[in-house]
């Protein structure tokens, strides 16, 4: 229970902090994934059903607060999730770089998953500009990360007492 | 006698003198300096407090100059609409979008026309009773029907990310030209006729080459929208048929 009660509340945060001062911060187009963080942070910390539901329910959220159709952010979260789950207990990555390198890579596949969609709803010449920008939102979220899973770890380790910080 | 009393009385007076000026000094450069430190510190603070009322002023005034440039273009329609604040923006960025602080208790439904006092913003995408999401002009999702308002020339204006948004379909015979303003030719059912877009930074042939196309900028700067107007047209549209949009 405290996982999900953790989960949430963290979720709520960055849901809050995404749709209102980060844009400050960071140029809106750029502004790194939190939500992708925390998914990719569950896949490595929480148990398997909890954590998928956790991936999917935060995706029906950012796609009610974004412009995405219902479901899509969802559907991509709860793969992703699954996926890094399964690189985690094959290859090992919850070290910082490994755990930056699997989210720049999760929001890259996910930035190209959107603008496939987008593509297919409207096909406009996307070019370069959109690579580019896949490319950079993607390295924005990787950075991101490198401060935000070390806190997250701190947060869960005092919270529940059962992972130690790396 | 005289002399004596002073010689006596002298070294008396320069040292009582001497006292006095040592506490006078002592006084006004320790006792009396903690007076004016306070005050110092008091009107620091004031200084602090007057310089939040004046950016608060500062900010009340754009505010107010902002409210009235959209009470004219409110005066300017025809049709009821609705000032609504900016609160939020899209969750990942990935699209772009933004939140109002009005919903369907206001009035509000999906595919209203929003727009700004420099010109259109976008459509309402989806809303909740208190809050409704905007689709933004540079949104690839979003298609305006839309003139050059000095050729009369039609094309569909699409978003375009970063690059603002393109006017694609215009016929090859246009004479649209950098500079030319782009409004809403009110023939999509949706945005009014008549409200500015942008203006056209480039012309060039589309892909196909059965269609000019051309790259215009938003009138609107979205990073800097505080407030909008949302159109309160019929949900629907303004049922306008190709060919009666004259009749408007």
């Amino acid at each position: 229970m405290t996982d999900v009660l953790f989960l949430s509340a963290v979720g709520l945060f960055a849901l809050a902090l995404q749709t209102t001062s980060f844009g400050f911060l960071v140029r809106g187009a750029y502004k790194p994934e939190l939500m992708m963080i925390l998914v990719v942070w569950a896949s490595l910390r929480i148990s398997f059903l909890k954590g998928a539901g956790f991936a999917f329910l935060s995706g029906i959220f950012v796609d009610m607060l974004s412009g995405s159709p219902i479901g899509l952010c969802a559907l991509i979260y709860t793969i992703l999730f699954v996926v890094c789950g399964y690189f985690n207990a094959t290859f090992d990555i919850d070290y910082p770089m490994g755990r930056a390198l699997t989210i720049f890579l999760a929001t890259l596949a996910a930035g190209w998953a959107v603008m496939l969609m987008r593509w297919l709803d409207a096909p406009l010449g996307f070019g370069w500009q959109a690579v580019s920008w896949v490319l950079l939102k993607s390295l924005a979220t990787a950075v991101a990360a490198l401060v935000v899973l070390p806190v997250l770890d701190r947060l869960w380790t005092g919270i529940s007492g059962v992972v130690g910080v790396r | 006698m005289t002399h004596l009393v002073y010689a006596l009385l002298r070294p008396f007076q320069e040292a009582v003198y001497g006292i006095h000026r040592r506490v006078n000094g002592v006084w006004h450069g320790y006792v009396a300096l903690m007076g004016v430190r306070e005050e110092n510190v008091a009107l620091k603070e004031e200084l602090r407090g007057l310089r939040r009322e004046k950016a608060l002023l500062q900010d009340k005034e754009n505010e107010n100059r902002r409210l009235k440039k959209l009470l004219n273009l409110k005066s300017q329609h025809e049709f009821p609409s609705l000032v609504a604040q900016v609160v939020g923006e899209d969750a990942v960025g990935w699209y772009r979008t933004f939140f109002i602080n009005r919903g369907s208790e206001d009035g509000v439904a999906s595919s209203m026309p929003v727009s700004a006092a420099e010109g259109v913003v976008g459509k309402v995408l989806r809303c909740s009773s208190d809050m409704a999401q905007v689709l933004l002009l540079t949104d690839p999702n979003l298609s305006i029907d839309c003139r050059v308002s000095r050729t009369r020339d039609r094309g569909v204006l699409k978003g375009a990310f970063e690059r603002g948004c393109v006017l694609r379909h215009i016929s090859l015979k246009s004479e649209a030209k950098p500079g030319d303003e782009v409004v809403t030719s009110g023939l999509d059912g949706v945005y009014p006729r008549g409200l500015t877009v942008g203006r056209i930074e480039s012309v060039r042939k589309g892909d196909q080459g059965l269609f000019l196309e051309a790259q215009v900028k938003p009138a609107v700067e979205f990073s800097e929208i505080e407030e909008v107007l949302v159109i309160l047209g019929r949900q629907g549209g303004f049922d306008i048929q190709p060919g009666l949009e004259e009749k408007r």
